[in-house]
């Protein structure tokens, strides 16, 4: 078995569901993103496992234990907070000595993990002064210390970062990593930036509405979203509305497209969701057209506005405008009142249907 | 920690609490209301009302108070915008010297007044306008100071100054306005302070509404109870009307009227 | 407002409210403290302010002081953390604003319900006796220590739920919740966090009850009539008696050893405060 499993867990609030048939399995080492806007879960899913509020339904295991009935004092984890968890009254290095010292470890002990991670972190400095003392970035690396000091089995970070300006963010996010592969401990991070979570997980875990949509490498849902949603999540994606032809055909610009294996029910119409390196926009000599309304350029990728000129056959119905949005290198030589023409490379794509 | 155990211990405190609190109430009421043949009557408060001696030691009261507030207004108003507004750095000394008067207790204050205020200060019954606008000074100072904090008046005074507003429009269509939850908070813990305070107007020998009170529990106990009740009745209301203007009970948490 | 004395116009008004009646009446005082009936320097005043039965008053009012608030801190606090933790918001809402309420009540009005309830004839006292508890059956008297004591605590209980409320919702649910998956016991959790965040602001509270029962004049006066000797009450009976000659002068120094004790009480608690306020930052 996965070294962290969630089964089947639910949890009920009052009469909202906020987990729904929870399953997750974590290997050893491994640095898993829990990833979703403000109400998905993935906190409640966290704070689960940390023992912190009791699950409606399911079960929770951890190293092939079924932990559930284990208080969260004897589950043997490490947990960072968003904001406020360092204990004021005590400096950086007594609140990192906390732990060991709750479980009345010997000195030695303490001192010798204590110092070695001060050490590892840098945080040597710092480790008279008080929280109020610290900026936010170091009580937050503080406060990790504090949580690996105890050598826990699994490491639990519930937005650590989201308090933090966007520079610290980042350095932070990067010594976490660091820091969970050279101890080699099984991580859960939760999060609702997506760059966070793709810069640094091994697997990332998009989940809305109670619901775990899909758990893959950030790689792998960047280019292979299941769900519009997912899609939508990561970067920049193309809605391209399209017709059906046929139950398994759509009419995407000017070409029929084969999309037996898309998403949902055939019926209605379909969306393409076609991210932006996958289009391919040229000046058109002739042929199928659209013109060129406006550009904006965006740093890597460009949105350009375009009028198709003349529908394809058969009413496709495609809307008076719409914005493209494409690599800048394929914008570079486009004006506005120019006449394009595109290509889609479907691989990546996702098509979806709409009722 | 839920348990039943705290529960029930919760509610046993609470209900303590309830008791204790307002047992009191409720017996001085049935005391003061009760007739000799054994109904209830609202007698004493007639009574109370139809004498001559409480009726003008509650106007004189209010009066006092009326004259307090204004000098309050008058004196500290503009001081609050000075240190907010033009001299911030003595914004610190300012609160200490408005803090002072906690130091010293009213009967203290009381004393000292009685052997330093000239004869002609100390004919009037309104002398205790100026003794009681420093008594409140430490409440009606934080309340003011933190309507004026909470406005940041100073980029609201640049900004009409650009506009090119004049002095008295300033004060009248900017600054009032913004203070009002400050002001209004100041009226009510003065009202409060002054139909509740003794030490001074026993020492100095007037006959405000509390030291006619104490008279009267002397002669008319129902009349004095009554009143009593009455007097905390309207304190509370008061009170009231203070939290509902002002969400956060930071600045006034006491009168100090003991 | 370029001049000297315009750039502090503002000020000008509150400067001479203080100096005249709060600054002549602090002279006043320190002046006929140092002095003797007749107007020549002495210490004596503070002599006899600090023996006999002044320093008998002097220790009753520390006493009282020292238990209400003692008595407020403890039942005040098991009352906040009761009700601060509570789910039920309304419960919290209505014990704040009944607290605020009952922080105010004092003095004349305060003295007179309780002695309507617990005075010799009081109702309180008479439903007692009719299912046979005879409150004073014994050497009890409402208008006793004890009882000034009880009439305290009607004001000093909830001005401490009142202080303590904010103070245990400053606790952050994150600090247990820290403690719980370092693998602390509760006991541990409480001894290294909760007892030496709560101390500071548990003792400046104290302080604060300290202060609030050592002024009060109004209720004792009016409880009482002067039979429990209060260094206030001292102070007021020496000030209306016409026997002693240099009796103002006594209660001037009464009036001064107040002011020092109030003074030494403040500036700890403004030191607390201090300390706490920095934490919380």
């Amino acid at each position: 078995m996965a070294f962290v499993a969630f089964k089947q867990v639910e949890k009920k609030f009052g009469g909202n569901l906020a987990l729904k048939g929870f399953n997750l399995d974590i290997e050893t080492g491994e640095l898993i993103t829990l990833l979703g806007p403000s109400g998905c879960g993935k906190t409640t899913a966290l704070r689960i496992l940390a023992g912190l509020i009791p699950q409606s339904g399911g079960t929770v295991h951890i190293d092939g234990t079924e932990v559930s009935k284990l208080p969260t004092a004897q589950r043997n984890i490490g947990m960072v907070f968003q904001s406020y968890s360092l204990f004021p009254n005590l400096n950086a290095r007594a609140n990192m000595e906390f732990g060991l010292r709750a479980r009345k470890a010997n000195s030695a002990l303490i001192k010798e993990r204590v110092e070695s991670l001060l050490e590892i972190t840098g945080l040597a400095e710092h480790q008279s002064k008080y929280p109020h003392q610290l900026s936010g970035g170091q009580q937050q690396r503080v406060a990790l210390v504090r949580a690996l000091v105890t050598q826990p089995r699994v490491l639990l970070l519930d937005e650590p970062l989201s308090a933090l300006d966007a520079q610290v963010r980042v350095q932070i996010r990067e010594e976490v990593r660091r820091l969970q592969r050279e101890l080699g401990i099984t991580t859960i991070f939760v999060t609702h930036d997506q760059e966070e979570a793709m810069s640094i997980s091994d697997r990332v875990g998009v989940m809305r509405d109670g619901k775990l949509l899909q758990l893959a490498s950030p790689q792998h849902l960047y280019d292979k979203p299941d769900h519009a949603f997912v899609a939508r999540f990561f970067g920049t994606v193309n809605e391209i509305p399209t017709r059906l032809v046929t139950p398994t055909s759509i009419q995407l610009w000017r070409s029929e497209v084969d999309i037996a294996g898309a998403s949902g029910e055939p019926v209605g119409s379909a969306l393409a969701l076609i991210r932006p390196e996958s289009i391919r926009i040229a000046k058109a000599a002739h042929g199928e057209k659209a013109k060129v309304v406006a550009i904006s350029f965006l740093g890597p990728i460009t949105s350009v506005e375009i009028c198709p000129l003349s529908p394809a056959a058969a009413d496709v119905k495609l809307p008076e405008s719409i914005k493209v949005v494409v690599s800048s290198q394929q914008a570079m030589d486009l004006r506005v009142g120019d006449e394009v023409d595109f290509d889609f490379d479907l691989k990546s794509a996702l098509i979806t249907y709409q009722s | 920690m839920k348990s039943l155990l705290s529960k029930s211990l919760i509610a046993l405190t609470l209900l303590t609490g309830i008791l204790f609190f307002f047992l009191p109430i409720y017996a001085s009421t049935i005391f003061a209301l009760e007739s000799r043949d054994g109904g209830y009557t609202l007698d004493p408060i007639r009574r109370a009302f139809e004498n001559e001696e409480i009726t003008q030691s509650l106007l004189l009261s209010l009066r006092i108070s009326g004259f307090a507030v204004l000098l309050t207004l008058v004196v500290l108003v503009p001081a609050v915008y000075w240190v907010h507004v033009v001299t911030p750095s003595l914004r610190k000394s300012l609160e200490f010297a408005c803090l002072l008067p906690l130091v010293i207790p009213p009967i203290v204050q009381g004393v000292g007044f009685l052997y330093s205020m000239p004869s002609f200060v100390k004919s009037t019954p309104y002398s205790l306008v100026f003794a009681y606008a420093v008594l409140a000074l430490p409440f009606t100072y934080r309340a003011l100071d933190a309507a004026f904090a909470s406005i940041d008046i100073k980029t609201l005074v640049e900004a009409s100054q650009t506009l090119g507003s004049g002095l008295w429009r300033l004060i009248f269509r900017i600054i009032i306005p913004n203070i009002k939850t400050g002001l209004f908070a100041s009226i009510f813990l003065i009202l409060a302070l002054v139909l509740g305070e003794f030490a001074y107007a026993s020492l100095l020998l007037w006959d405000t509404f509390p030291t006619v009170l104490a008279v009267a529990g002397m002669s008319d106990a129902s009349v004095a109870v009554a009143l009593s009740i009455l007097s905390l009745v309207g304190v509370w209301l008061i009170l009231n009307a203070i939290s509902t203007l002002n969400r956060s009970h930071r600045g006034q948490l006491t009168m100090g009227v003991r | 407002m370029m001049q000297r004395t315009g750039r502090y116009l503002g000020l000008m008004p509150i400067g001479v409210l203080l100096i005249v009646f709060l600054g002549l009446p602090i002279i006043a005082i320190l002046r006929f403290s140092l002095q003797d009936a007749k107007g020549g320097f002495t210490l004596t005043n503070f002599r006899t302010a600090m023996t006999g039965v002044y320093l008998d008053g002097i220790l009753l009012s520390i006493n009282l002081s020292l238990l209400s608030a003692l008595i407020s801190v403890v039942v005040g606090l098991l009352f906040a953390f009761g009700v601060a933790r509570s789910r039920i918001k309304l419960l919290k809402n209505l014990v704040s604003t009944a607290a605020g309420v009952f922080a105010n009540t004092g003095g004349v009005p305060l003295a007179f319900m309780f002695i309507a309830s617990l005075g010799t004839y009081g109702m309180l006292t008479v439903w007692l006796r009719q299912v046979g508890i005879d409150v004073y059956g014994g050497d009890w008297t409402l208008y006793s220590f004890s009882g000034l004591l009880i009439v305290y605590l009607y004001f000093q209980v909830p001005l401490m739920i009142l202080v303590s409320l904010p103070m245990i919702e400053g606790i952050k649910v994150e600090w247990r919740e820290a403690s719980q998956t370092l693998g602390s016991s509760s006991g541990y959790f409480l001894r290294r966090v909760i007892v030496p965040v709560l101390a500071p602001q548990v003792l400046a509270t104290y302080l604060l009850l300290f202060t609030n029962s050592f002024a009060a004049y109004a209720t004792a006066a009016a409880l009482t009539s002067g039979s429990i000797a209060l260094v206030p009450v001292q102070i007021a009976s020496l000030i209306a008696s016409n026997v002693q000659v240099d009796g103002a002068n006594i209660a001037m120094a009464l009036g001064v050893c107040m002011v020092a004790i109030v003074a030494i009480a403040m500036s700890i608690y403004i030191s607390l405060e201090r300390k706490v306020a920095k934490w919380r930052s």
